[in-house]
Protein backbone atom coordinates (compact mmCIF):
# COMPACT_ATOMS: atom_id res chain seq x y z
CA UNK A 1 0.00 0.00 0.00
CA UNK A 2 3.01 2.22 1.08
CA UNK A 3 4.70 1.16 -1.79
CA UNK A 4 1.94 2.26 -4.46
CA UNK A 5 1.20 5.97 -3.01
CA UNK A 6 5.07 6.16 -2.82
CA UNK A 7 4.60 5.44 -6.37
CA UNK A 8 1.64 7.68 -7.00
CA UNK A 9 3.83 10.51 -5.68
CA UNK A 10 7.41 10.34 -7.07
CA UNK A 11 6.95 12.52 -9.74
CA UNK A 12 5.14 14.86 -7.95
CA UNK A 13 8.13 15.14 -5.14
CA UNK A 14 10.29 15.48 -8.11
CA UNK A 15 8.68 18.50 -9.03
CA UNK A 16 9.14 19.93 -5.83
CA UNK A 17 4.91 20.00 -5.62
CA UNK A 18 3.66 17.99 -2.83
CA UNK A 19 1.77 19.79 -0.41
CA UNK A 20 3.97 19.79 3.32
CA UNK A 21 2.60 16.86 4.89
CA UNK A 22 3.14 14.04 1.82
CA UNK A 23 6.15 15.28 1.28
CA UNK A 24 6.93 14.55 4.85
CA UNK A 25 5.57 11.02 4.51
CA UNK A 26 7.27 10.63 1.33
CA UNK A 27 11.00 11.67 2.30
CA UNK A 28 10.50 9.06 5.55
CA UNK A 29 9.27 6.41 3.05
CA UNK A 30 12.62 7.19 1.09
CA UNK A 31 14.58 7.48 4.21
CA UNK A 32 13.34 3.78 5.13
CA UNK A 33 13.65 2.47 1.57
CA UNK A 34 17.75 3.45 0.02
CA UNK A 35 17.18 1.30 -2.66
CA UNK A 36 14.51 3.92 -4.49
CA UNK A 37 16.71 6.76 -3.81
CA UNK A 38 18.62 6.32 -7.30
CA UNK A 39 15.14 6.68 -9.36
CA UNK A 40 14.32 9.44 -7.37
CA UNK A 41 17.35 11.01 -8.29
CA UNK A 42 16.98 10.57 -11.79
CA UNK A 43 13.00 11.89 -11.75
CA UNK A 44 14.92 14.89 -9.64
CA UNK A 45 17.36 15.32 -12.38
CA UNK A 46 14.90 15.70 -15.47
CA UNK A 47 12.69 17.69 -13.26
CA UNK A 48 16.16 19.98 -13.10
CA UNK A 49 16.48 20.39 -16.67
CA UNK A 50 13.31 22.52 -16.78
CA UNK A 51 15.69 25.00 -14.76
CA UNK A 52 17.37 25.65 -17.95
CA UNK A 53 14.10 26.60 -20.28
CA UNK A 54 13.36 29.81 -19.62
CA UNK A 55 14.31 32.88 -21.97
CA UNK A 56 16.98 33.75 -21.63
CA UNK A 57 17.44 37.17 -19.69
CA UNK A 58 20.46 39.13 -18.98
CA UNK A 59 21.33 39.72 -15.48
CA UNK A 60 21.81 43.70 -15.10
CA UNK A 61 25.43 44.36 -13.88
CA UNK A 62 24.18 46.65 -10.72
CA UNK A 63 23.35 43.19 -9.56
CA UNK A 64 26.47 41.66 -10.22
CA UNK A 65 27.95 45.00 -8.02
CA UNK A 66 26.00 44.30 -5.75
CA UNK A 67 26.56 40.61 -5.15
CA UNK A 68 30.48 41.08 -5.81
CA UNK A 69 30.45 43.61 -3.16
CA UNK A 70 28.66 41.74 -0.69
CA UNK A 71 30.66 38.96 -1.11
CA UNK A 72 34.06 41.23 -0.73
CA UNK A 73 33.21 42.52 2.52
CA UNK A 74 32.48 38.59 3.92
CA UNK A 75 36.43 37.40 2.21
CA UNK A 76 38.91 36.86 4.64
CA UNK A 77 41.87 40.07 4.38
CA UNK A 78 39.66 41.54 2.09
CA UNK A 79 41.23 44.53 0.23
CA UNK A 80 41.03 47.73 0.79
CA UNK A 81 38.23 49.80 -0.40
CA UNK A 82 39.85 52.28 -3.07
CA UNK A 83 39.41 54.99 -2.76
CA UNK A 84 37.10 57.02 -5.76
CA UNK A 85 39.34 59.32 -8.18
CA UNK A 86 37.76 62.61 -6.97
CA UNK A 87 38.60 61.32 -3.27
CA UNK A 88 42.58 60.60 -4.75
CA UNK A 89 42.54 63.93 -6.10
CA UNK A 90 41.43 65.70 -2.61
CA UNK A 91 44.13 63.52 -0.78
CA UNK A 92 46.71 65.04 -3.72
CA UNK A 93 46.41 68.38 -3.32
CA UNK A 94 45.48 68.46 0.45
CA UNK A 95 47.93 71.37 1.63
CA UNK A 96 49.33 72.13 -0.98
CA UNK A 97 47.71 75.69 -1.95
CA UNK A 98 50.32 77.81 -3.90
CA UNK A 99 50.90 74.43 -5.76
CA UNK A 100 47.29 74.76 -7.07
CA UNK A 101 47.37 77.91 -7.93
CA UNK A 102 50.73 77.60 -10.09
CA UNK A 103 48.90 74.57 -11.28
CA UNK A 104 45.35 75.90 -12.31
CA UNK A 105 47.66 78.86 -14.27
CA UNK A 106 49.17 76.26 -16.14
CA UNK A 107 46.10 74.19 -16.68
CA UNK A 108 44.42 78.01 -18.20
CA UNK A 109 47.26 77.95 -20.51
CA UNK A 110 46.88 74.17 -21.74
CA UNK A 111 43.29 75.01 -21.52
CA UNK A 112 43.36 76.99 -24.83
CA UNK A 113 45.87 74.79 -26.40
CA UNK A 114 43.45 71.65 -25.82
CA UNK A 115 40.32 73.38 -27.45
CA UNK A 116 42.03 74.07 -30.66
CA UNK A 117 43.36 70.55 -30.40
CA UNK A 118 40.23 69.29 -29.96
CA UNK A 119 38.78 70.93 -33.16
CA UNK A 120 41.56 69.08 -35.38
CA UNK A 121 40.04 66.03 -33.74
CA UNK A 122 36.58 66.41 -34.27
CA UNK A 123 37.24 66.88 -38.35
CA UNK A 124 39.91 63.50 -38.29
CA UNK A 125 37.25 61.90 -36.56
CA UNK A 126 34.26 62.68 -38.30
CA UNK A 127 36.33 61.78 -41.47
CA UNK A 128 37.17 58.29 -39.67
CA UNK A 129 33.78 57.46 -39.26
CA UNK A 130 32.65 58.11 -42.35
CA UNK A 131 35.13 56.03 -43.86
CA UNK A 132 34.31 53.25 -41.83
CA UNK A 133 30.71 53.30 -42.32
CA UNK A 134 31.78 52.87 -46.27
CA UNK A 135 34.48 50.11 -45.46
CA UNK A 136 33.41 48.12 -42.59
CA UNK A 137 30.51 46.01 -40.39
CA UNK A 138 30.72 45.24 -37.16
CA UNK A 139 28.99 42.56 -35.40
CA UNK A 140 29.49 41.99 -32.04
CA UNK A 141 29.63 38.02 -30.58
CA UNK A 142 27.88 36.95 -28.06
CA UNK A 143 29.37 35.23 -24.95
CA UNK A 144 28.06 32.03 -23.69
CA UNK A 145 28.16 31.57 -19.52
CA UNK A 146 31.49 30.61 -19.26
CA UNK A 147 33.02 33.61 -21.32
CA UNK A 148 31.37 36.56 -19.87
CA UNK A 149 34.51 39.16 -20.07
CA UNK A 150 35.45 38.29 -23.50
CA UNK A 151 34.88 41.40 -25.79
CA UNK A 152 34.77 40.22 -29.23
CA UNK A 153 33.52 41.15 -32.80
CA UNK A 154 33.28 40.10 -36.37
CA UNK A 155 34.38 42.70 -38.46
CA UNK A 156 33.58 42.65 -41.94
CA UNK A 157 35.20 44.74 -44.79
CA UNK A 158 33.15 45.00 -48.20
CA UNK A 159 31.08 42.43 -47.76
CA UNK A 160 33.60 39.51 -48.80
CA UNK A 161 36.54 39.44 -46.05
CA UNK A 162 35.89 39.48 -42.52
CA UNK A 163 38.09 39.47 -39.47
CA UNK A 164 37.43 38.31 -35.87
CA UNK A 165 39.24 40.77 -33.04
CA UNK A 166 38.93 39.74 -29.41
CA UNK A 167 40.02 40.89 -25.75
CA UNK A 168 40.16 38.71 -22.78
CA UNK A 169 40.10 35.65 -24.54
CA UNK A 170 41.78 33.23 -22.47
CA UNK A 171 44.27 30.88 -23.84
CA UNK A 172 43.02 27.61 -25.34
CA UNK A 173 43.67 24.63 -22.78
CA UNK A 174 46.60 22.55 -23.91
CA UNK A 175 46.45 20.50 -27.26
CA UNK A 176 43.16 22.33 -28.29
CA UNK A 177 42.49 25.61 -30.34
CA UNK A 178 40.17 28.26 -30.80
CA UNK A 179 38.08 27.39 -34.22
CA UNK A 180 35.69 29.34 -35.84
CA UNK A 181 32.90 28.29 -37.87
CA UNK A 182 30.60 29.96 -40.26
CA UNK A 183 26.95 28.68 -40.30
CA UNK A 184 25.33 28.48 -43.75
CA UNK A 185 21.78 27.10 -44.00
CA UNK A 186 22.11 25.08 -40.48
CA UNK A 187 25.35 24.08 -41.43
CA UNK A 188 28.81 24.92 -39.76
CA UNK A 189 31.79 25.62 -42.24
CA UNK A 190 34.76 25.39 -40.14
CA UNK A 191 36.48 29.15 -41.35
CA UNK A 192 39.90 29.09 -39.20
CA UNK A 193 41.66 28.63 -35.97
CA UNK A 194 43.26 30.65 -33.46
CA UNK A 195 45.32 29.96 -30.38
CA UNK A 196 45.29 32.88 -28.19
CA UNK A 197 48.52 33.44 -25.93
CA UNK A 198 48.77 33.54 -22.24
CA UNK A 199 50.39 36.69 -22.60
CA UNK A 200 48.03 39.07 -24.91
CA UNK A 201 45.08 40.37 -24.11
CA UNK A 202 43.77 41.31 -27.50
CA UNK A 203 44.00 38.55 -30.34
CA UNK A 204 42.81 38.86 -34.44
CA UNK A 205 42.14 36.11 -36.93
CA UNK A 206 41.05 36.02 -40.41
CA UNK A 207 37.53 34.78 -40.65
CA UNK A 208 38.67 31.73 -43.55
CA UNK A 209 34.98 31.91 -45.76
CA UNK A 210 32.60 34.92 -46.94
CA UNK A 211 30.29 35.82 -44.13
CA UNK A 212 27.65 36.25 -47.45
CA UNK A 213 24.71 34.60 -46.75
CA UNK A 214 25.63 33.26 -43.58
CA UNK A 215 23.44 32.76 -40.60
CA UNK A 216 25.74 32.99 -37.55
CA UNK A 217 29.71 32.73 -36.61
CA UNK A 218 30.72 30.72 -33.73
CA UNK A 219 33.43 29.82 -31.88
CA UNK A 220 33.79 26.46 -30.32
CA UNK A 221 37.00 24.72 -28.33
CA UNK A 222 38.27 21.78 -30.51
CA UNK A 223 41.32 19.63 -30.50
CA UNK A 224 44.52 21.50 -32.33
CA UNK A 225 44.44 20.70 -35.69
CA UNK A 226 40.40 21.89 -35.90
CA UNK A 227 37.93 19.51 -36.14
CA UNK A 228 35.49 19.08 -39.66
CA UNK A 229 32.57 19.33 -37.77
CA UNK A 230 31.85 20.96 -33.65
CA UNK A 231 32.53 18.53 -31.22
CA UNK A 232 31.56 20.64 -28.60
CA UNK A 233 28.98 23.62 -27.91
CA UNK A 234 30.11 27.07 -29.09
CA UNK A 235 31.39 29.55 -26.26
CA UNK A 236 30.62 32.49 -28.61
CA UNK A 237 27.88 33.13 -31.47
CA UNK A 238 26.68 36.16 -33.67
CA UNK A 239 24.09 36.70 -35.63
CA UNK A 240 25.15 37.88 -39.23
CA UNK B 1 41.42 42.11 -17.16
CA UNK B 2 44.39 40.44 -15.16
CA UNK B 3 46.31 36.95 -16.40
CA UNK B 4 45.35 34.83 -13.38
CA UNK B 5 41.63 36.27 -13.57
CA UNK B 6 41.93 34.94 -17.62
CA UNK B 7 43.26 31.91 -15.97
CA UNK B 8 39.75 31.38 -14.11
CA UNK B 9 37.82 31.82 -16.81
CA UNK B 10 39.31 28.12 -18.34
CA UNK B 11 38.57 26.38 -15.08
CA UNK B 12 36.04 23.84 -13.98
CA UNK B 13 32.76 24.64 -12.26
CA UNK B 14 34.09 22.09 -9.13
CA UNK B 15 37.37 23.87 -9.07
CA UNK B 16 36.34 27.23 -8.76
CA UNK B 17 33.75 26.09 -6.24
CA UNK B 18 36.64 24.52 -3.93
CA UNK B 19 38.49 28.20 -4.25
CA UNK B 20 35.50 29.82 -3.17
CA UNK B 21 35.07 27.42 -0.30
CA UNK B 22 38.47 28.85 0.91
CA UNK B 23 36.99 31.99 0.11
CA UNK B 24 38.38 33.07 -2.79
CA UNK B 25 36.36 36.11 -3.94
CA UNK B 26 37.87 36.17 -7.40
CA UNK B 27 36.68 32.40 -8.60
CA UNK B 28 32.99 33.72 -7.01
CA UNK B 29 33.12 36.04 -9.69
CA UNK B 30 33.81 33.90 -12.33
CA UNK B 31 31.59 31.54 -11.32
CA UNK B 32 28.73 34.36 -10.92
CA UNK B 33 29.59 35.61 -14.60
CA UNK B 34 29.69 31.81 -15.69
CA UNK B 35 25.66 31.05 -14.08
CA UNK B 36 24.38 34.24 -13.33
CA UNK B 37 22.79 34.61 -16.76
CA UNK B 38 20.97 31.22 -16.35
CA UNK B 39 19.80 31.71 -13.20
CA UNK B 40 18.80 35.17 -13.21
CA UNK B 41 16.56 34.30 -16.56
CA UNK B 42 15.44 31.19 -14.45
CA UNK B 43 14.65 34.24 -11.30
CA UNK B 44 12.71 36.00 -13.79
CA UNK B 45 10.60 33.24 -14.95
CA UNK B 46 9.66 32.34 -11.35
CA UNK B 47 8.86 36.04 -10.08
CA UNK B 48 8.02 37.43 -13.33
CA UNK B 49 9.30 40.99 -12.20
CA UNK B 50 12.73 42.38 -12.36
CA UNK B 51 13.38 43.67 -8.97
CA UNK B 52 12.16 40.29 -7.47
CA UNK B 53 14.28 38.46 -9.76
CA UNK B 54 17.36 40.16 -8.41
CA UNK B 55 16.62 39.82 -5.16
CA UNK B 56 16.48 35.82 -5.44
CA UNK B 57 19.61 35.55 -7.91
CA UNK B 58 21.80 37.44 -4.76
CA UNK B 59 19.92 35.94 -2.02
CA UNK B 60 20.62 32.56 -4.00
CA UNK B 61 24.61 33.65 -4.83
CA UNK B 62 25.19 34.28 -1.36
CA UNK B 63 24.13 30.92 -0.06
CA UNK B 64 26.68 29.56 -3.10
CA UNK B 65 29.08 31.73 -1.45
CA UNK B 66 28.65 31.02 2.37
CA UNK B 67 27.92 26.66 1.68
CA UNK B 68 30.39 25.88 -0.54
CA UNK B 69 31.15 23.33 1.09
CA UNK B 70 28.10 20.99 1.42
CA UNK B 71 28.21 20.67 -2.66
CA UNK B 72 28.40 17.21 -3.52
CA UNK B 73 29.69 16.10 -6.99
CA UNK B 74 27.72 12.89 -7.13
CA UNK B 75 24.70 14.44 -6.95
CA UNK B 76 24.73 16.78 -9.88
CA UNK B 77 26.57 19.29 -11.80
CA UNK B 78 27.63 22.95 -9.97
CA UNK B 79 25.34 24.41 -12.41
CA UNK B 80 22.33 22.46 -11.15
CA UNK B 81 23.51 22.79 -7.73
CA UNK B 82 23.14 26.59 -7.87
CA UNK B 83 20.06 26.53 -9.94
CA UNK B 84 18.56 23.97 -7.52
CA UNK B 85 19.41 26.63 -4.35
CA UNK B 86 17.70 29.53 -6.54
CA UNK B 87 14.59 27.27 -7.18
CA UNK B 88 14.27 26.32 -3.56
CA UNK B 89 14.29 29.76 -1.97
CA UNK B 90 12.12 30.97 -5.23
CA UNK B 91 9.67 28.37 -4.25
CA UNK B 92 9.18 29.42 -0.82
CA UNK B 93 8.83 32.96 -1.41
CA UNK B 94 6.13 32.19 -4.09
CA UNK B 95 4.35 30.19 -1.42
CA UNK B 96 5.04 32.36 1.45
CA UNK B 97 3.26 35.17 -0.53
CA UNK B 98 0.05 35.92 0.78
CA UNK B 99 -1.69 37.23 -1.80
CA UNK B 100 -0.47 35.61 -4.91
CA UNK B 101 0.06 37.08 -8.06
CA UNK B 102 0.23 34.16 -10.04
CA UNK B 103 -3.17 34.65 -12.33
CA UNK B 104 -4.16 31.82 -14.41
CA UNK B 105 -3.74 34.50 -17.19
CA UNK B 106 0.36 34.78 -16.26
CA UNK B 107 0.42 30.75 -16.67
CA UNK B 108 -1.11 30.26 -19.70
CA UNK B 109 0.82 33.43 -21.32
CA UNK B 110 3.89 30.87 -19.92
CA UNK B 111 3.44 28.10 -22.12
CA UNK B 112 4.67 30.03 -25.29
CA UNK B 113 7.91 31.40 -23.09
CA UNK B 114 9.40 27.83 -23.14
CA UNK B 115 8.84 27.42 -26.99
CA UNK B 116 12.17 26.63 -28.34
CA UNK B 117 14.01 29.85 -29.81
CA UNK B 118 14.72 30.35 -33.37
CA UNK B 119 17.34 27.38 -34.00
CA UNK B 120 19.07 28.84 -36.53
CA UNK B 121 22.19 26.20 -36.55
CA UNK B 122 23.57 22.74 -35.77
CA UNK B 123 25.98 24.44 -33.72
CA UNK B 124 23.74 25.82 -31.27
CA UNK B 125 21.01 23.71 -30.95
CA UNK B 126 24.20 21.22 -29.39
CA UNK B 127 24.21 22.97 -26.41
CA UNK B 128 22.06 21.93 -23.61
CA UNK B 129 20.06 24.86 -23.36
CA UNK B 130 18.68 23.99 -26.96
CA UNK B 131 18.67 20.31 -25.90
CA UNK B 132 16.35 21.10 -23.26
CA UNK B 133 14.00 23.30 -24.97
CA UNK B 134 13.38 20.88 -27.88
CA UNK B 135 12.56 18.09 -25.29
CA UNK B 136 10.03 20.06 -23.99
CA UNK B 137 8.11 21.42 -27.65
CA UNK B 138 8.13 17.86 -27.85
CA UNK B 139 5.24 17.54 -24.74
CA UNK B 140 1.77 18.20 -25.29
CA UNK B 141 0.35 21.56 -24.30
CA UNK B 142 -1.72 20.15 -21.26
CA UNK B 143 1.54 18.28 -19.66
CA UNK B 144 4.23 21.19 -20.56
CA UNK B 145 1.62 23.59 -18.61
CA UNK B 146 1.10 21.46 -15.51
CA UNK B 147 5.19 20.83 -15.15
CA UNK B 148 5.58 24.60 -15.61
CA UNK B 149 2.47 24.99 -12.69
CA UNK B 150 4.54 23.18 -10.39
CA UNK B 151 8.09 24.07 -11.06
CA UNK B 152 8.07 27.76 -11.96
CA UNK B 153 4.70 28.76 -10.12
CA UNK B 154 5.47 26.62 -6.98
CA UNK B 155 1.91 25.03 -7.10
CA UNK B 156 1.13 21.91 -5.43
CA UNK B 157 -0.42 19.03 -7.34
CA UNK B 158 -4.04 19.49 -5.19
CA UNK B 159 -3.36 23.43 -6.25
CA UNK B 160 -3.31 22.78 -9.84
CA UNK B 161 -6.11 20.04 -9.85
CA UNK B 162 -8.06 22.73 -8.53
CA UNK B 163 -7.01 25.56 -10.68
CA UNK B 164 -7.23 23.65 -14.17
CA UNK B 165 -10.38 21.96 -12.94
CA UNK B 166 -9.11 18.78 -13.09
CA UNK B 167 -9.16 15.14 -11.40
CA UNK B 168 -6.31 15.01 -8.97
CA UNK B 169 -5.40 11.58 -10.63
CA UNK B 170 -5.51 13.33 -14.19
CA UNK B 171 -2.76 16.34 -13.11
CA UNK B 172 0.07 13.59 -11.41
CA UNK B 173 -0.44 11.35 -14.60
CA UNK B 174 0.31 14.41 -17.01
CA UNK B 175 3.45 14.78 -14.65
CA UNK B 176 4.77 11.14 -14.79
CA UNK B 177 4.42 11.55 -18.77
CA UNK B 178 5.78 14.58 -19.20
CA UNK B 179 8.91 13.84 -17.50
CA UNK B 180 8.96 10.52 -19.18
CA UNK B 181 8.27 12.13 -22.53
CA UNK B 182 11.77 14.84 -21.44
CA UNK B 183 13.95 11.18 -20.90
CA UNK B 184 12.92 9.61 -23.75
CA UNK B 185 14.00 12.58 -25.58
CA UNK B 186 17.28 12.11 -24.30
CA UNK B 187 17.28 8.21 -24.62
CA UNK B 188 16.30 7.99 -28.25
CA UNK B 189 19.12 10.53 -29.45
CA UNK B 190 21.89 8.63 -27.55
CA UNK B 191 22.27 11.85 -25.25
CA UNK B 192 23.43 11.57 -21.40
CA UNK B 193 20.25 13.66 -19.44
CA UNK B 194 22.50 16.54 -18.34
CA UNK B 195 23.51 16.81 -14.55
Amino acid sequence: MDRQRFEDLKEAYALNALPEEERRWFESYLARHPELRREVEELRSISALLSLAPEEQEPPEELRRRVLAAVEAEAPGRRARRPSPAERARGLFAGRGPLVAAAALLFAGLLSWNVFLQAELGKLQQANQSLREQAAREIPLRATDGMRQVEAKVVSVGGEKAVLVAENMPPAPEGKAMQIWVIKHGEPLPAGLFRPRPDEEAVAAVIERPLEGAEAVAITVEPEGGSPRPTSAPVMTAKV
Amino acid sequence: MGESARRYLLLADEDLLSLVERRDPDAFAALYDRHSRAAYSLAYRMMGERQAAEDLVQDAFLKVWRSAGSYRAERGSVRTWILSILHNRGIDQLRAQASRLRTRERLEASSEKTQPSEAFSETLRSSQREQVREAMSTLPPEQLKILELAYFSGYTHTEIAELLGLPLGTVKGRMRLGLKKIKEYFESRDLAVPK
